[in-house]
C-alpha cells in the first residue's frame, strides 16, 4: 500500500470515526416507550445473575416445607403413641397396687390366652371387655374399676406385671404404623442420572431428588439437577450470501432443571410420572453450520489436441460458526413437561429405579429454531 | 452560542468523567443522557451499514438496549482515552445490531453478485477538499460487501476472523473484499479530486 492510499483510508477513518449527528428531541421518549419494560429490567440489580439462584432458593424452600410439615405431624403421632405406651408399660404398674385386685388374697387376674393377639391390633380395649376378663375370687359378678385408675389400654391387665416392658410396647407400637409395609407420610432421598440421545454428543444429567410418599401409590418428588444439553436447530438452508449458506446448527446449554413430579405406582415395582420443571440455564452456546460454494479454476491439457483447457468446478466446503446471540441464556419461563415410565428394584435397604423419559418443552423453551424435544433413560438410586 | 457551546462541552465532559468513575451502576438519569450523549454517533454508526434512517434508528434502539444491558461487563484499561474505548465498544455492538438487522432481509441485501458494474454507479464530484458528506458519499457507493468489509475492518477494528462470523463469509473472502474496497476507494478519489 503507498503513502497515498495510506493517507486516504486514513483520512476516511478519521472522517467516519467523528461522523456524527446531532441529538433529535423525542428520540429518548420514543425509546422508552419501546423499552420501557426492558429498561426497568436492566435497572433491576444484577437479576441475571441471581437467576438460577432464585430456583435454587424456591427449590430449597419447597423441599424444606414439605419435609418440615409431614415431620411435624408424624412427630405429634409418636408422642401419643409413647402417652399410650406410658400408660400400659410404666405407670399402670405403678398404678396398680392401690386397686383392689392388686390384693393378692382377694384378687386374682385370670389367665388371658388371646391377649397377645389383642396387643398387636388395637392400641387400647374397650372397658367392658376389662369388666369381662377380670374376676375376684367368690364373686360371680365382675367388679367395676373406679373410673380415673382405669387405663385407656388394658393390654397390661391382662399380662402378669413385668412381663410386659417398655420395649414390647414400643414394638407394638412400631408395628401397628407399619402394617404391611405401608410408606405412607415418608420420605426419601436419592440421586439421579439420565442420559439421551439428541446430536452425536449425549445429553447427561445429574443431581439430587426428595421423594415424599403421599401414601402407598402416590409419592411427590423434586429435585434439583444439573444438566447438559445439546439440541439441533430445526431449520431450512438460509442463503446468507451469493456463496454462502446457513445450513443448520447446534445449541449447548447447561443448565439446572427443578422438577416438581407426581408419582403414581399402581401395581408394585412399577410406576408412571408426570411433572413440569423449571430450567435455569447457566451458560449457552449457539453454532451455526454454514456451508460455502467456491469457483475454482484448474488449468488440465486437453490429451487429444494438447491444448491447455481450463476448468471450473465448485468446490463446497462446511464449517462451524459459533453466534454472539443466544435462545434461552438469561431468559425466563423455561419450563419443560416430564412424562415417565418405569420400575423399581429393590437391592438390600436401597431402591433402584430405571425410568423412560421424555422431556417436552413448554413456554420460553419453545422460542427459536432449537428443537429441545428429549427423551432417554434416567436412573435413580433412592436410600 | 459560544456560551451554550462551552456549557455543552462541559455537560459531556461531566457526563464522561461521571460515566468513568463508576459506568456498573447507573439509573434512569443518567441512562438518558447516555443516551441523547452517543445516540448521534451510533446513528452514524448505523448508518454505514443500513442506508435507511428508519431502520438505522431502530437499529440504534437495539444497540442501547444491549448497552445497558452489558455495561456492567464493559472494562476500560487505558481511563485516560476512557471516552474513546467506550465509544468503540459501543460502536461495535451497533455494528454487530447493524449486521444482525440486515441478516434478517439478507436475501435481498447479501446476495448481490460481485460484479464491477455496481461499484461505478455514482455521480462524478468535483470537489477541493474531501469532507465527510463525500466519504459518505465514496462509501455508500461501494458493493454493500465491500462496504462491510471495510467498515467493520477500517473504522470498527474487527478482525477478519469477526468479520467472517458476522457476516457470514470466509476469513480469506474478507481479506479479499477489504483490498478491493481500497482499490475502489483509491479510484473513486482520484476521480473526485481530478
Amino acid at each position: 500500500m503507498d503513502s497515498e492510499e495510506q493517507k486516504l483510508i486514513d483520512e476516511i477513518k478519521d472522517r467516519l470515526h467523528n461522523f456524527e449527528i446531532p441529538y433529535e428531541e423525542g428520540n429518548w421518549e420514543n425509546f422508552q416507550k419501546l423499552y420501557g419494560k426492558g429498561l426497568n429490567e436492566v435497572g433491576r440489580k444484577s437479576g441475571k445473575a441471581l437467576f438460577p439462584w432464585r430456583y435454587v432458593a424456591a427449590a430449597a424452600a419447597l423441599i424444606g416445607a414439605l419435609i418440615y410439615l409431614p415431620w411435624h405431624r408424624s412427630g405429634t403421632d409418636e408422642t401419643r403413641d409413647e402417652r399410650v405406651v406410658g400408660y400400659s408399660g410404666d405407670e399402670q404398674p405403678r398404678e396398680m397396687p392401690d386397686l383392689p385386685m392388686s390384693d393378692d388374697t382377694n384378687v386374682k387376674i385370670e389367665d388371658v390366652p388371646n391377649i397377645g393377639d389383642h396387643r398387636s391390633e388395637k392400641r387400647t380395649v374397650s372397658r367392658s371387655v376389662i369388666n369381662k376378663k377380670v374376676s375376684i375370687a367368690g364373686v360371680s359378678s365382675g367388679i367395676s374399676l373406679p373410673q380415673p385408675l382405669l387405663p385407656p389400654t388394658s393390654v397390661s391387665f391382662e399380662e402378669p406385671a413385668g412381663l410386659l416392658s417398655r420395649n414390647d410396647n414400643a414394638l407394638a407400637v412400631r408395628d401397628q404404623q407399619e402394617p404391611g409395609g405401608s410408606p405412607s407420610g415418608k420420605w426419601r432421598f436419592g440421586v439421579e442420572m439420565n442420559a439421551s440421545f439428541r446430536t452425536d454428543r449425549p445429553n447427561v444429567a445429574a443431581g439430587i431428588l426428595a421423594q415424599f410418599d403421599v401414601s402407598e401409590k402416590v409419592k411427590l418428588s423434586t429435585g434439583l439437577t444439573y444438566s447438559h444439553i445439546s439440541a439441533m436447530h430445526s431449520t431450512h438452508p438460509v442463503q446468507l450470501s451469493y456463496d454462502t449458506r446457513i445450513i443448520g446448527g447446534e445449541s449447548t446449554i447447561k443448565a439446572i432443571d427443578i422438577p416438581l413430579t407426581i408419582v403414581y405406582e399402581p401395581v408394585e415395582r412399577w410406576y408412571a410420572s408426570v411433572g413440569v420443571s423449571a430450567l435455569a440455564v447457566l451458560d449457552e452456546h449457539k453454532i451455526y453450520r454454514m456451508e460455502s460454494e467456491i469457483l475454482r479454476e484448474s488449468a488440465t491439457v486437453d490429451p487429444e489436441s494438447g491444448a491447455s483447457v481450463s476448468v471450473f468446478e465448485v468446490v463446497r466446503n462446511e464449517y462451524n460458526q459459533e453466534s454472539i446471540e443466544t435462545d434461552f441464556k438469561g431468559r425466563s419461563n423455561l419450563r419443560y413437561l416430564n412424562l415417565s415410565i418405569g420400575r423399581k428394584q429393590r437391592v438390600n435397604r436401597t431402591d433402584l429405579l430405571v425410568e423412560p423419559f421424555v422431556k417436552i418443552p413448554m413456554g420460553g423453551l419453545q422460542r427459536g429454531d432449537v428443537n429441545l424435544l428429549n427423551s432417554g433413560v434416567r436412573i435413580k438410586v433412592m436410600f | 452560542m459560544k456560551a451554550n457551546h462551552r456549557k455543552k462541552l462541559s455537560t459531556d465532559n461531566d457526563l464522561v468523567e461521571v460515566l468513568s468513575r463508576d459506568w456498573h451502576n447507573i439509573g434512569d438519569k443518567l441512562r438518558e443522557r447516555i443516551y441523547k450523549h452517543y445516540w448521534g454517533y451510533l446513528m452514524g454508526v448505523a448508518l454505514r451499514y443500513v442506508s435507511d434512517r428508519d431502520t438505522a434508528g431502530m437499529v440504534v434502539n437495539d444497540s442501547f438496549m444491549k448497552i445497558f444491558s452489558n455495561l456492567k461487563s464493559f472494562q476500560c484499561a487505558d481511563m485516560a482515552n476512557f471516552n474513546k474505548i467506550l465509544k468503540g465498544w459501543m460502536a461495535k455492538i451497533t455494528a454487530r445490531t447493524a449486521l444482525n438487522e440486515l441478516r434478517k432481509y439478507k436475501a435481498n441485501t447479501l446476495q448481490e453478485p460481485l460484479t464491477d458494474e455496481l461499484d461505478w454507479r455514482f455521480p462524478v464530484m468535483l470537489q477541493d477538499n474531501l469532507h465527510v458528506e463525500n466519504v459518505c458519499d465514496l462509501i455508500n457507493n461501494l458493493h454493500p460487501n465491500y462496504r462491510k468489509v471495510f467498515t467493520l475492518y477500517e473504522i470498527e477494528g474487527f478482525s477478519h476472523d469477526e468479520i467472517a462470523e458476522l457476516m457470514g463469509i470466509t476469513a480469506s473472502s474478507s481479506r479479499v473484499y477489504l483490498v478491493r474496497a481500497k482499490e475502489k476507494l483509491k479510484m473513486l478519489y482520484r476521480t473526485l479530486m481530478v
